[in-house]
């Protein structure tokens, strides 16, 4: 069947945040042998794709385990661009555009805009939404 | 059937709009503090365990120290079925 997940929550804790249930989800349904069309992250969900963010010692280090995935089974995965700018999560042409130092997006996923989650809406199967 | 997916605790207000919109079809998918939900005694969720309609994420319990009280726990893979079985989606949060 074919997925699209979006993801509300940012990767700031293990149990509080819905970002590793994400997670845990979008590899058990690969690992049955579903599809996911594409990954929408909205919202803080921006932050799982922030690659300054730094894990503390001991923890599941997220936006590690989400472009380790993105990149292993090389998944459409789009930040919202908005969500992203208003939050500092900036690839480099939108960090030129804004004057700001340096982008910081993982480069395992693209900038765009909710016409992407509509979309993914029409098109997939399914929509799990992680908040 | 909808199956309604509740990551919050019975604190928060998105627990109440859970219960209130799940229709006499529909199934409950528990997850994160959504488990706590488990611990509870009300009405709305003594119906979903009598009909077996209400389902656990077993780690997220574990992980709680929830017990399953009558509630489905089941892994990743077990959530992923539920939601093939099951359409729409609707996550409260």
């Amino acid at each position: 069947m074919l997925f699209t997940l979006v993801i509300h929550s940012g990767p700031y804790s293990q149990t509080s945040s819905t970002s590793l249930n994400a997670l845990n989800f979008a590899k058990a349904l690969l690992k049955e042998g579903h599809t996911i069309h594409r990954l929408f992250f909205y919202g803080d969900g921006v932050f799982n794709l922030n690659a300054q963010m730094v894990t503390p010692q001991g923890e599941i280090d997220l936006p590690k385990a989400w472009h380790t995935l993105i990149e292993d089974h090389s998944i459409d995965s789009v930040v919202c661009i908005a969500a992203g700018a208003r939050r500092g999560v900036l690839n480099d042409s939108e960090a030129k555009r804004h004057q700001k130092d340096s982008g910081n997006l993982l480069g395992s996923s693209d900038l765009s805009g909710l016409g992407q989650l509509i979309e993914a809406a029409a098109t997939s199967e399914r929509v799990i939404t992680f908040g | 059937m909808t199956i309604h997916i509740l990551s919050k605790s019975p604190q928060h207000a998105a627990y109440k709009s859970c219960l209130q919109h799940v229709g006499p079809q529909d199934i409950v998918m528990l997850i994160n503090d959504g488990v706590y939900a488990l611990k509870t005694t009300d009405a709305a969720v003594q119906e979903l365990l009598d009909d077996n309609r209400l389902f656990a994420l077993q780690h997220d319990a574990t992980v709680r120290g929830v017990t399953a009280n009558g509630a489905s726990l089941i892994d990743e893979a077990g959530f992923v079925a539920l939601t093939c079985e099951h359409s729409p989606s609707q996550s409260w949060f």
